[in-house]
């Protein structure tokens, strides 16, 4: 070190004497009103629709009348049915999902890019149109899948009917089991992420195999994940609305959520008190749920997290490599291609057959739907809300993240409880909330987009904190408290280091926002309506109505639009992570993909 | 290195003579409490008095769980002490009694982290010049003066060439050197070090460390340094603070605590010591001291009062302090702290061998000066010098 000399300056500004104990930090004071105002947007619906039933506005209390109704003979019959179809559906999503995470994560049987792709893919596809997808696919007789099998058998002059019917509890399990999947394998992904490969190494120098060491210290070390994926899992199972409504209604599978939605649209004016009564039944199973999730979790902490080193060797699965493989292929084809494909061919047809007519498709669906004003209106609409929910969303998920893991003060955990409040709720439940806080007086938004955008954004808002968690704890709080210590303020701190290292986590949320919000039915079928359509709610009034090839076309639209903001989104994220941290060790954080209340 | 005053150069400056204790720092009576999961409070920082004048280089030792790097936080502010106060250069920076506790940005000091802690995403220039550029840094320093202390900085810690490049091209040792330019450009008057080599190879970090210790000499700032490394603490520290659970159990020059420990916890903590064993017999002369212990009857420097007769104490023994005496020597009458052990072990490490000597059913660490080799199970003489001993309670 022969170098100048350097000098020493004095200090900046020197502070008063006598400073007030630690000065309001002005970024803080910002970030503290950003929570408190979105868990204002949160609670406010919520209270509203509280008051309702407790009667606490000028109606009468509706709580007896509700009671009545959850404690009804039907109404609890179409609780065994959900529990009995959610529950096994969720631990055979779960059985499935771990596999995958382990080959994917783990083992050689991975293939490239593909293997991240093909977990998640089916979550950027609209659940909706994956259901109508198999409702094409194997549905009695006009069937795609039965049509092929009975041209098949045909070849060989057997005369057999297609053996599929979709429109059964089994085939609404396998669909359920098929939407669940992404969920429970995100949380278990990132738990082998985290979890230090050394760990594996040391059982297999012990001598265990790949499959003892996999059940004997991969498996109990995850304990926590997968406790919390299965749990998740159901949770957005109890919730699902999109498969019951196209598949279940048909099978005769009655299921709380079409319930709630069927008392609000089927009958005039709506049942309210019916559509409560399910909706608390709904309530209550989601709500057990996170708790005994949070109670697994807690439970655990056995979870080893190790900050180097996470590239090693990966487990040699040899022959069975192909095994792998070929599963992760064939979930790929019923969860993805072949869902997709069907939509597409029927989309070509003038009416949905089980035999294609090759030489005779068309594309005239899709002229019809783009000639349509109502469609083009719900297309646009589509985007610009996904647009504005997903960017509000996960701004205001960064600064909230910023708060509730960055400041020490009680309040923090109040603030975390709150944002994540309305992943306890049901969506349907929240979106009657909307209804009776905004329809009405004094805000009268009722049918606007603006309503939307509004619900969209709070119901959702749990996924948008998660990411932003996550991605602002793999920043890591040395950067931030380096920044401190070099007289940084917090505001410059945040918008110069800790927000551009956020960016790819925070655009791979603002994807998944997108799609939740693009594809979405749900909430559309309580809000949405011919003054302001959105994707969903042409889709469910298409299938309704049961004009099919132009239902089909408007799903392909609706994947197409999700799949192309989705591909430019996490290709930017790619991007943006490449060249802000290429090569950069990055603190391994417990950090899981959905959100938990 | 070039080693000038800075303190001319800063006067320039300002305009008038520094404050002379500009970078001393008080501590008071600091305390900090955390909070279990289960609701039981641990003491992190249990009422630590430290003062660290301006300009020197103090060194917080303590195994892993001392406290040490809260105490270092805290001075940071990165942590908020439950009570007491901190006082750098005359400027309050936390006091309980007067409601005071500044921002880590209010503090201005200097820092290098464990984990380098540079911004991953700017380039090594930019880094060090971020906190020049700051809002508050801004009116002091104008464009060009940061780009000349950014080069400055970097030629000091000797990475010039490096100034464009992004963080994630460089190696632990280079982040490293980084991470120094960046706690020194802004010329701080104290600089804070948590435990910042330990995360390179030993060679670049014998290197390194010779470079910090240049550096503080050169530029004159206090620096406060945490380690767990007996041998770095003792090489960089002017003033050695040992802490234990949240305690200062001994403070002050390194020579003072290897010579006279106040405690075993001390003594075991810093160089190769072993205590042995010890009951007061009584006063054998002036400062002196009779002792039995488990090796033998010792005499044993006692320098103000002498501990009454018959208390159970430890004789604290460093290994280079015993003296192999030759076997003819030995055949007269046992001398005065003369002990006969059997070899049992030894280990060879260049500089010196070290043997272990077994004696009264005890081993003792010897590391006797010279060359001479001594085989496993060979007797030997054992001598040490009363002066070299050191009672402890």
């Amino acid at each position: 070190m022969s170098a100048p000399t350097l000098e020493r300056p004095a200090p900046a500004a020197p502070p008063p004497a006598r400073a007030p104990r630690r000065r309001p930090d002005g970024f803080r004071v910002f970030g503290w009103a950003v929570s408190a105002l979105v868990c204002v947007a949160i609670l406010y619906p919520l209270v509203i629709i509280l008051g309702d039933v407790l009667g606490i506005g000028e109606e009468p209390s509706m709580a007896g009348e509700i009671w009545s109704e959850a404690t009804s003979e039907p109404a609890l019959e179409t609780l065994r049915t959900t529990v009995l179809l959610v529950v096994p559906a969720g631990v055979a999503a779960l059985l499935i999902a771990s596999l995958l995470a382990w080959v994917n994560e783990r083992t050689d049987a991975r293939i490239g890019l593909l293997a991240d792709v093909t977990p998640i893919l089916p979550m950027f596809i609209p659940p909706v149109a994956g259901a109508i997808g198999w409702v094409f696919l194997a549905a009695p007789s006009a069937g795609l899948l039965n049509g092929a099998i009975e041209g098949f058998f045909g070849l060989f002059g057997a005369d057999v009917d297609g053996p599929l019917n979709i429109f059964t509890w089994q085939g609404l399990f396998f669909v359920y089991v098929l939407d669940l999947v992404p969920f429970a394998y995100i949380t278990l992904a990132a738990g082998f992420r985290n979890l230090d490969p050394v760990a594996e190494e040391a059982a297999r120098i012990s001598g265990a195999g790949p499959l003892e060491t996999f059940r004997r210290v991969t498996l109990p070390s995850l304990g926590p994940s997968i406790g919390g994926a299965l749990l998740i899992v159901m949770a957005i199972g109890f919730a699902l609305f999109s498969t019951p409504i196209v598949i279940g209604t048909q099978a005769g599978v009655d299921v709380l959520s079409i319930e709630v939605v069927e008392a609000m649209t089927r009958s005039f004016p709506a049942e309210e008190a019916k559509a409560l009564g399910y909706g608390l039944l709904l309530l209550l199973m989601v709500t057990l749920a996170w708790l005994l999730q949070r109670r697994f979790v807690r439970g655990g902490g056995h979870a080893t997290v190790g900050g180097k080193g996470l590239n090693s060797q990966p487990t040699r699965l040899g022959p069975f490599r192909h095994v792998a493989r070929a599963f992760m292929v064939l979930y790929l084809l019923g969860a993805s291609v072949l869902p997709i494909l069907a939509l597409v061919i029927v989309s070509l047809e003038r009416f949905w057959t089980a035999s294609v007519p090759w030489g005779d498709l068309t594309l005239d669906n899709y002229r019809n739907l783009l000639s349509n004003a109502i469609v083009v209106d719900a297309l646009r609409n589509s985007v610009i809300v996904g647009v504005c929910c997903a960017t509000i969303g996960m701004a205001l998920a960064a600064v909230v993240a910023r708060i509730t893991h960055g400041e020490t003060s009680r309040w923090t955990g109040v603030v975390e409880g709150v944002t994540r409040v309305p992943a306890a709720v049901p969506i349907l439940v929240l979106s009657l909330a909307f209804i009776a806080a905004f329809v009405g007086e004094p805000f009268r938004i009722g049918g606007t987009t603006l309503l939307l955008v509004l619900a969209y954004t709070v119901i959702f808002f749990p996924h948008a904190v998660v990411n932003a968690s996550s991605a602002y704890l793999q920043v890591g709080p040395q950067l931030r408290e380096a920044g401190a210590v070099f007289g940084v303020s917090e505001g410059r701190t945040f918008l110069r280091v800790q927000l551009p290292l956020m960016l790819p986590g925070l655009t791979s949320g603002w994807a998944f926002l997108f799609v939740l919000v693009a594809g979405d039915v749900t909430v559309a079928s309580l809000l949405a309506g011919t003054g302001n359509p959105v994707a969903g709610f042409v889709i469910l009034d298409r299938y309704n109505t049961g004009t099919y090839p132009p239902l089909a076309a408007m799903a392909v639209l609706t994947t197409l639009l999700t799949t192309v903001v989705v591909t430019l989104a996490l290709l930017f994220s790619r991007w943006q992570r490449n060249r802000t941290t290429a090569g950069v060790r990055r603190r391994a954080v417990a950090a899981a993909g959905t959100p938990t209340p | 290195m070039t080693v000038t005053d800075s303190r001319p150069a800063r006067a320039r400056r300002r305009g008038a003579e520094p404050a002379p204790d500009a970078g001393r720092i008080v501590i008071r009576d600091l305390r900090k409490t955390y909070t279990r999961n289960d609701g039981t409070t641990v003491p992190a920082i249990d009422g630590v008095d430290l003062e660290v004048e301006a300009g020197t280089f103090c060194v917080l030792l303590g195994p892993s769980g001392c406290g040490k790097t809260t105490l270092l936080r805290c001075l940071a502010g990165l942590e908020e002490p439950a009570s007491g106060t901190i006082d750098v250069g005359g400027r309050p920076f936390f006091d309980t009694g007067s409601r005071v506790s500044l921002t880590p940005q209010e503090r201005r000091l200097g820092m290098v982290f464990q984990s380098y802690a540079l911004w991953p995403h700017m380039s090594v220039e930019k880094n060090v010049a971020f906190p020049m550029t700051t809002r508050r840094a801004r009116r002091h320093f104008s464009r060009d003066e940061v780009r000349e202390r950014v080069a400055k900085a970097l030629a000091t810690v000797d990475i010039a060439e490096l100034a464009g490049q992004p963080i994630s091209a460089l190696s632990g040792g280079q982040q490293q050197r980084v991470a120094l330019a960046r706690a020194i450009a802004f010329g701080s008057d104290v600089v804070l070090f948590d435990e910042p080599l330990s995360n390179v190879d030993a060679k670049v970090r014998v290197q390194l460390r010779q470079e910090i210790h240049a550096l503080q000499r050169e530029l004159g700032f206090t620096a406060v340094y945490v380690t767990h490394d007996q041998e770095e603490a003792m090489e960089l520290a002017d003033v050695l603070v040992v802490l234990k659970k949240g305690r200062i159990e001994q403070a002050g020059a390194p020579r003072q605590l290897y010579r006279t420990p106040v405690s075993r916890y001390v003594a075991d903590f810093v160089g190769t010591a072993d205590v042995v064993e010890a009951t007061v017999v009584g006063v054998e002369g002036p400062g002196l001291v009779a002792v039995t212990s488990e090796v033998g009857d010792l005499v044993v420097a006692a320098p103000g009062e002498a501990p009454a007769a018959g208390s159970s104490v430890g004789v604290v023994v460093r290994a280079e302090d015993w003296r192999v005496v030759p076997d003819g020597a030995a055949a007269a009458a046992a001398g005065v702290n003369e002990v006969r052990g059997t070899v049992r072990d030894s280990a060879y490490l260049g500089a010196a061998t070290q043997y272990v000597v077994e004696v009264g059913g005890r081993t003792l660490r010897v590391r006797p000066q010279g060359s001479a080799l001594l085989d496993e199970g060979h007797a030997l003489t054992l001598r040490v010098d009363a002066s070299d001993l050191h009672l402890v309670p």
